[in-house]
């Protein structure tokens, strides 16, 4: 889990927090469900509101880090040869042990893509 | 969603009334003309049973339980098909000629010499099984071993090439019909002749057709007879001529020749015969046929033009377009159906006009629409005056029946075909026509700019051609009138609109997957799931994720991966996805950095080697500078050394001292203003005067009295300042030398020159000034000046002031 969010590139926006991870093998990016900042638009001129507001992002935040971390469980695997974070269609089910791609290639490994 | 609902809703109410069938009352249907009489007869006899009107075929009031009164060759193959169960044959018919006397002597003895008459030969009836019957009798008796139908048909064409052959007309002098028909004509007062072929005719049966067993009371045969029609059995009423008999009856086998001989006579009749609807259909069959053809090429079409339309509200406006000329087909279809002229068909008649009516009106909301903005804002008000006539013009016409002021008939006689125009028919008409033209006007100017121009007068031809048809069709011009007018329009419509489709006139993109396969921006469309629907060659799918990302946020453009932007924007059903390649930027960026990182280490270079050369430069110059100071002050030095060296062979030692002190002092000073001279700086007057004051000082160790007055202040050229500072050294040397007591000198500026005046105790024409001041002096442009004042010698150092050296 700390992998994960160690890779997770932060692409939030102040009405919504998404977090993106790159594959290492294809290089295309994976997005998380965006979650909208619950007080997502509301305007506020006073400065301890603001205030708040700006821990309450940081907290949501923090939560939403965690559960894009939690989904990109889902998607991404690491090689246990190279030690990269791969996602589905570059990770290969293999005979013996599943491993990316490129590592497959190299070891002249088959396999089968988690996600064809 | 609702279209499904409403769908399920009419299957259910379908089959719920398809399961209700329950009726007690059970009717006797007569379609057949000239079965009246029988079917007259019939109802006394047959208890439990109705007179009823046919509102379908035979075979479906059969099915409903009713008994039907028609012919053998309608029944028995019925029969023999399982379609009914039950035939009772009573009355029989025979096809004979009856001949007019009170209108013609012609004697006809057959069918070929109807040929040689010269007189019209008319069938009476306007049913199709009377028809069927005359053409099945002619083909037995023109060739009863193997009867044809061509036979017949050659037979009738010949009669028609010479404008004597009628369908539906009573009034000819020669009529083909039922032997009872013309027996029932005498006894109401006419004059017909019967005459049976002699080649052959036909005797048919008339009897009841049912599903279910008829009970016929007792006496009906001599009813039958009273009532003057021929028993089945051969018996005939006295009426009939002596000797009458009843001709060739069908039997079982001769069903089939007979049905072959008679079918699509009525198609065969109108093409063959009379040489109509060459070009239209026909007969039910055809017309039925050719409507669900015609139906499922306009559907077919509007899904082509529903996937080329660029914009969904045209879209939708073709799609009504569409719906309506189906809607117009579907109703005549449905009235096709309807077996007898009624009310309700009549209805259906009016009904056309809701849906032919709504065409032009489409079509000018259609070009309204077409380039405005899609989202509502403009303006088609204007578009209700359209649409309050339509539907005016819709009621006038539902309403006809009421005021006849649409269409002019006599709705008991045939006012199918025999009906005309009133004045609303007209008003509706122009109005239409100028709604119509309206729309094409508006439809060409929108789209003038289109270069189709062959396309556009195919355009124009069509409406031409349209106008054409419908003035002919009103007018009853044959061709017109005897075509459908509802598939001729639907037809035309369509390729009008293909037409105005490739013209450009409503703008769509015919190459749409063209367009998107080649598109060089990776161009992708998705549906409201996700799905791809139409991307560009090469362009990987975009992922979930992706499109969940992008649907959140589409003015936000992401990453697919660091070469890769996408971009989306919201389209109607979903989203355009297009991308950006960020390959060429990248490596641009990369080479700048790369660059700036180059820059920067050759910055640094250029800087250490700027401090190093800056350092030698310094080493250098201050090489120069001491090597130029040593050049300057050698000779002095070596005069000092030579000073130095000497001392012993000088007797007197303060002289020496005070000269080498002298020297010394000359030497420091001139050091000064060698430095002074390389930074360029000029020298004060008052700071000059003390050079000269601390010269005069040392002087006086020697016991020289020496006093100079400085008269300059200010700022004096350095060359000048170092020449009048040698000069004095010089001079109070020379002064030292001769040992004289007293020197006075005065140092000013006049008229422009700096004068340096000396005024020694001895002769100064013995002394001799050093070439290097020398040079100096000339090289300034001065000279040294001695004058006699009688009792002295004075010696002058002139400089001019001003220019370079000065300056």
């Amino acid at each position: 889990m700390n992998l994960l969010i160690d890779h997770l590139e932060d692409c939030s926006t102040p009405n919504y927090f998404s977090f993106a991870i790159r594959c290492e093998v294809c290089g295309e990016f994976w997005y998380s469900n965006s979650i909208p900042f619950s007080k997502a638009g509301q305007v506020t001129d006073y400065v301890d509101k603001k205030e708040l507001y700006d821990v309450l992002y940081q907290k949501e935040k923090q939560r939403a880090q965690l559960a894009a971390a939690k989904e990109a469980r889902e998607h991404f695997s690491q090689c246990p040869i190279c030690r990269r974070l791969v996602c589905d269609s570059c990770f290969l089910i293999c005979d013996e042990m599943d491993m990316c791609k490129e590592c497959a290639t190299r070891m002249k490994e088959a396999g089968e893509p988690v996600i064809p | 969603m609702k279209a499904r609902i409403i769908s399920i809703v009419l299957l259910l109410g379908l089959l719920f009334s398809g399961c209700t069938i329950s009726r007690e009352t059970r009717y006797l249907i007569v379609n057949v003309e000239g079965l009246e009489e029988y079917s007259k007869t019939l109802q006394d006899y047959l208890a439990g049973y109705e007179m009823g009107i046919t509102t379908d075929t035979i075979y479906a009031e059969v099915a409903k339980g009713n008994a039907v009164a028609c012919f053998d060759v309608q029944a028995i193959p019925a029969i023999n098909q399982g379609v009914a169960n039950y035939w009772y044959p009573h009355a029989l018919s025979t096809v004979v000629i009856a001949v007019d006397r009170t209108q013609t002597d012609a004697v006809i003895t057959g069918w070929k010499s109807l040929l040689d008459s010269k007189e019209i030969v008319g069938i009476s009836s306007n049913s199709i099984i009377r028809d069927m019957l005359v053409m099945g009798s002619i083909s037995y008796g023109l060739d009863p071993i193997s009867p044809s139908k061509d036979d017949v048909l050659n037979l009738l064409k010949e009669l028609e090439n010479n404008d004597r052959f009628m369908l539906e007309d009573s009034k000819s002098p020669i009529l083909l019909c039922l032997d009872h028909e013309v027996v029932a004509w005498n006894k109401a007062g006419s004059n017909y002749e019967i005459i049976v072929p002699k080649e052959g005719t036909l005797s048919f049966q008339v009897g009841l057709l049912s599903d279910i067993p008829l009970t016929i009371d007792e006496g009906f045969d001599d009813a039958l007879l009273a009532a003057e029609l021929p028993l089945a059995n051969g018996s005939y009423p006295k009426q009939y001529p002596e000797g009458y008999q009843s001709a060739h009856k069908l039997s079982d086998e001769d069903y089939k020749w007979f049905l072959n001989v008679t079918d699509d006579c009525s198609r065969d009749l109108r093409r063959k015969v009379f040489k109509s609807r060459l070009y239209t259909t026909a007969d039910l069959r055809e017309h039925i046929l050719f409507a669900i053809g015609i139906i499922a090429a306009i559907l077919l079409w509007k899904g082509t033009v529903y996937h080329r339309m660029i914009r969904p509200n045209v879209s939708k406006v073709v799609s009504i377009l569409c719906w309506l000329m189906v809607g117009w087909i579907m109703l005549r279809l449905f009235k096709y159906q309807l077996v007898t002229e009624n009310e309700l068909s009549r209805l259906c008649w009016y009904g056309y006009y809701i849906f032919q009516l709504a065409l032009p009106v489409t079509l000018l909301y259609l070009t309204e629409i077409m380039d405005q903005a899609e989202d509502g804002s403009h303006s088609l008000n204007f578009m209700y005056i359209p649409f309050t006539i339509y539907i005016l013009s819709v009621l006038l016409v539902l309403t006809n029946d009421w005021h006849q002021l649409v269409f002019i008939f006599d709705p008991n006689g045939n006012w199918a075909k025999d009906y005309s125009y009133g004045i609303g028919y007209w008003f509706i008409m122009i109005f239409f026509v100028l709604i119509f033209i309206l729309a094409i006007i508006k439809l060409f100017c929108k789209g003038r700019r289109s270069n189709y121009v062959k396309a556009k007068v195919l355009l124009l031809l069509l409406c031409g051609l349209l106008f054409l048809y419908i003035i002919g069709y009103i007018y009853r011009v044959p061709l017109a009138w005897e075509s459908d007018i509802t598939i001729f329009i639907c037809v035309i419509a369509v390729i009008f609109f293909e037409t105005v489709l490739h013209t450009g006139l409503i703008p769509v993109n015919i190459q749409y997957q063209r367009l998107f396969a080649n598109a060089p921006i990776g161009l992708s469309l998705l549906d409201d799931k996700g799905n791809m629907v139409l991307s560009s060659k090469g362009t990987p799918p975009i992922s979930r994720s992706i499109w969940k990302r992008l649907c959140i946020d589409m003015d936000k453009p992401l990453l697919r991966d660091n070469d890769t932007q996408l971009h989306a924007i919201s389209i109607h059903g979903g989203i355009a996805v297009w991308q950006e390649n960020l390959a060429v930027l990248n490596r641009i960026r990369k080479e700048i950095k790369e660059v700036q990182i180059r820059l920067e280490t050759a910055n640094a270079l250029l800087k250490e080697e700027e401090e190093v050369k800056k350092r030698l430069l310094q080493a250098e110059t201050n090489r120069k500078l001491f090597e130029h100071l040593e050049r300057d002050m050698e000779s002095r030095i070596n005069a000092l050394v030579e000073l130095v060296d000497g001392q012993s062979q000088i007797k007197q030692a303060n002289e020496s001292i005070a000269l080498i002190i002298l020297c010394l002092c000359h030497i420091k000073r001139r050091c000064n203003l060698f430095f002074l001279a390389c930074q360029g700086n000029k020298l004060l007057g008052e700071e000059l005067s003390v050079y000269l004051d601390e010269l005069i000082e040392l002087a006086s160790y020697d016991g020289l009295k020496v006093l100079i007055r400085c008269g300059q202040s200010g700022f004096i050229g350095i060359n000048n300042a170092t020449i009048c500072y040698d000069f004095a050294f010089e001079t109070i040397t020379w002064a030292l030398k001769d040992t004289a007591s007293v020197l006075m000198g005065y140092l000013e500026n006049d008229d422009g020159c700096l004068m340096f005046r000396f005024l020694p105790g001895s002769d100064p024409n013995k002394w001799y000034f050093s070439d290097e001041l020398i040079a100096g002096i000339s090289k300034a442009n001065g000279n040294i000046v001695y004058k006699d004042l009688d009792d002295a010698i004075g010696i002058c150092l002139v400089l001019p002031l001003g220019g370079e050296i000065d300056g």
